[in-house]
Order: C-alpha cells, then sequence, then structure tokens
C-alpha cells in the first residue's frame, strides 16, 4: 500500500509548477533541482545566482513575491547529507496567493551566502538567526551578531556536532554537591 | 519585670514577629513561563492567595519578601535573576515554581540553568509541570510554617534554604506521593497540610481500591464481572 502512494507522489512530486518552469527557464544553468507536494513547489539552486533568482522572484509581475517568511537551515551531518549545509528560504506572494522555497546548498568549509535583507527588511534578523544558530555567514549582511544567545557563547548550538548538554554559564554557578551550603557551614 | 522571664519573652516575640511575617509577604513574580497562567490562576479570586496572606503582587524587588521564579530561567537570564534577587531586601525567601525552576525540567540542552538553586539559594520547591493551583497553595502554607518555625536569618538566607539535595528530592517527591489511605479511604495524610487534595477528590463508595482493576464503581464492577462469567 505504502510502495503504491509512494510512487504516485513521487511522479506527482517531478511535475514542474508554473513557478518551477518560470525559474528554469529564467536561470536554466542555476536551477539544480526541484520538486512539488500538493502544489508546493520547492527549487533547488546555485550559490551564487541567490540575489538574481531572489530579485527575479520579488521584481516580476508574475511572481511578485511581497514577503519572506522565513529563512532558516538544516545540518544534514547525521543524514550524510552532501554538502553539508542547506539554507532554506520561505516566500509568498500575496497578488497571487502563492508561496514557493528556495533550498541553496552550502559545503561545510565554505558556509558563505549572500545576504538578502536588502531585497526584504524582514530578512535582517531571521539571518541573524541562522548565524547564531548554525554559523552560516550572510556576506553583505549590516549587522550580523548573535541574536539569540549572549555574545560569550562559544559554537553554533543547532549544528549537530554541538554536544547536546553542553552549557556555558553566564554566572558562576554552584555545584550540584555543595548545592546546600552556599558557601558556609552548616 | 523578673530576669527569669527574659528569654520567654525574647521568644515569644520572635514567634509573634514571625507570625506577622507569613502572613504579610509580599511577592515578586518573576514569571518567564507557561507556569505563569497557574501563578495567576493561584492569585486571582478562584483560587485566592490572598487568603494566605500573600496578597500583593509588588513588581519591585526593593518592596518585595518572596521571590517566585515561576518558569524556566535561561543562561541568558540568570545574571538578571541573581540580580533581582540581591536587591531584595532582608528577610527574603525564594520559591522555585515548578519543574523547570527546581530542576531545568525537560530541558537539558545549551540555554537553560538546570535548577534557580545552582544561583541562588531556595527555600521551597514546588513541583509539577506545572503545578495545580492547589500545589502552589500548599508550597506557600509550607514555607509560612518554615517562617513561623525557624524565622528569618541576619545574613538573607533562611535557614530552610540550607538543605541538602536529598530533602529536595523529597520535598519534589512529596508531590506525588498522595499516599494510599488519603486517596482510597478519603482521609487526610496527617504529614500534608492540604486544604483539598491537588486534581480529584475520592470517596470511598465509589473507588474500587483492589489493584489492577481501576477506579470502578461497585455497580459497575458487578457488571464487569457478570460479563467475564459469561465468556
Amino acid at each position: 500500500m505504502s510502495e503504491s502512494i509512494k510512487s504516485s507522489e513521487m511522479n506527482a512530486d517531478r511535475e514542474a509548477g508554473k513557478l518551477t518552469a518560470l525559474l528554469k527557464q529564467k536561470f536554466p544553468n542555476d536551477v539544480l533541482d526541484f520538486h512539488a507536494h500538493r502544489s508546493d513547489e520547492t527549487v533547488v539552486i546555485e550559490r551564487d545566482s541567490l540575489d538574481s533568482v531572489c530579485r527575479f522572484l520579488r521584481d516580476d509581475s508574475r511572481c511578485a513575491f511581497e514577503i519572506m517568511l522565513d529563512i532558516t537551515a538544516v545540518d544534514g551531518l547525521e543524514m550524510n547529507m552532501k554538502p553539508r549545509f542547506e539554507v532554506v528560504y520561505h516566500f509568498k506572494s500575496l497578488t497571487h496567493a502563492s508561496r514557493i522555497r528556495l533550498k541553496v546548498p552550502l559545503e561545510e568549509d565554505d558556509c558563505r551566502i549572500a545576504s538578502i535583507s536588502h531585497l526584504w527588511k524582514s530578512a535582517d534578523w531571521y539571518e541573524r538567526e541562522c548565524f547564531d544558530m548554525f554559523g552560516i555567514i550572510f556576506e553583505g549582511h549590516p549587522d550580523l551578531r548573535r541574536i539569540l544567545m549572549y555574545e560569550e557563547f562559544e559554537g553554533h548550538p543547532l549544528r549537530k556536532d554541538y554536544p547536546i548538554d553542553k552549557q556555558q554559564p553566564l554566572m558562576e554557578l554552584k555545584e550540584i554537591e555543595e548545592r546546600h551550603t552556599y558557601g558556609r557551614e552548616l | 519585670m523578673d530576669t527569669d522571664y527574659d528569654g520567654f519573652i525574647t521568644t515569644s516575640i520572635d514567634s509573634v514577629v514571625n507570625w506577622s511575617r507569613k502572613f504579610s509577604l509580599f511577592q515578586y513574580p518573576f514569571v518567564t513561563a507557561c507556569c505563569g497562567m497557574e501563578y495567576m490562576a493561584a492569585a486571582c479570586s478562584h483560587y485566592d492567595i490572598s487568603r494566605f496572606g500573600a496578597e500583593i503582587p509588588r513588581f519591585s524587588p526593593r518592596q518585595a519578601d518572596v521571590l517566585w521564579v515561576v518558569g524556566t530561567i535561561t543562561h541568558k537570564m540568570s545574571p538578571i535573576l541573581k540580580t533581582i534577587f540581591d536587591q531584595m531586601a532582608d528577610p527574603k525567601w525564594v520559591i522555585a515554581f515548578g519543574a523547570c525552576a527546581s530542576t531545568g525540567g525537560f530541558y537539558q540542552n545549551y540555554s537553560v540553568l538546570q535548577g534557580i538553586d545552582r544561583l541562588i539559594p531556595v527555600d521551597l520547591y514546588i513541583a509539577g509541570c506545572p503545578p495545580r493551583p492547589e500545589a502552589v497553595l500548599d508550597g506557600l502554607i509550607e514555607l509560612q510554617n518554615n517562617i513561623q518555625k525557624e524565622g528569618p536569618k541576619p545574613n538573607g538566607i533562611a535557614p530552610s534554604a540550607i538543605r541538602h539535595k536529598d530533602q529536595k528530592v523529597d520535598q519534589l517527591n512529596r508531590y506525588f506521593e498522595i499516599s494510599k489511605k488519603e486517596v482510597f479511604e478519603n482521609v487526610q495524610n496527617p504529614k500534608s497540610n492540604r486544604i483539598s487534595k491537588p486534581g480529584f477528590t475520592y470517596s470511598k463508595d465509589y473507588v474500587n481500591t483492589s489493584p489492577h482493576i481501576g477506579y470502578d464503581s461497585p455497580e459497575m464492577q458487578k457488571k464487569k464481572s457478570e460479563l467475564k462469567e459469561k465468556k
């Protein structure tokens, strides 16, 4: 049963939607892969073309994506993804009531990608969050600082090679054994 | 007055002062997470925490006696909590409200402080995720008993704060250990000073006390046994 569903969904996935076709026509060398699920289209693109693709998506009247919904990343270390990172962008168009997802694969050694905060203001904090959690550097960002963690924090906690319970306290903490004394004699 | 009664007078005064302290606890709610909802429930008219003299939340730590740490404390927030604790005037008490404040709760990750007692001394732990308002009131009464018994100490740490890890565990477990007698015979546990039992009231008439069958009423039990015989 599951196989038949899978195959039918797979076939549906491979059908290029309108937006995918448009992007393929406009950027034939930069679209690496695509799929769609129930008319939600996903396009995987080359890193260097991100700026021009985003500009096209925002300004072209057939796309008109006014809203940048979300930027996040995926660390595929434990899934053996190659390349290791993937930055994911979600856009929404109010004019056409449509959505699109862009994915950009990134190598571990070269975690750099162009910032799109000059195209959508809302990208600013999402990129800071993404930098904070995954250590992906957004080039051209006006103020790329940590946004959730404190400045003293070392490393990027949502990377899969960050130890899951490693803590970096800001204050001096009592050890569990000496909790009850608080520096005084009992 | 006769000098023989000096000791007697001081203890009496202490007792009176402590009595007035325990019924005029001004609170500072340090609310950071979902436990705040239960705190609000306990503070509002339905459960009415002001019945126990802990009426007014002061939104300045300088005017407060009790610091309620209600919710998850992250490492980023820990300097703020420490500052607030230091700003409170003596005598002061701290209540760790809920699982997160007591032990870190289900967060064992890069961001969350594993129990506020690693940072500031805690007088009372209230278990639960989040604790029911009854548990909150129970905790408050426990704190009042401690204040009446022990009183404040000059350096700001109440003696009840000096407790061993095991004592903390005992105190947290207390909320999960409603004794069988209390449940099945509807008898108040002498150790517990609960006014109402958390969550439900049981009655002997409606509870089947034999294990592994559940809480069936006698009628339901009969029906079930009849069905079994038919099979």
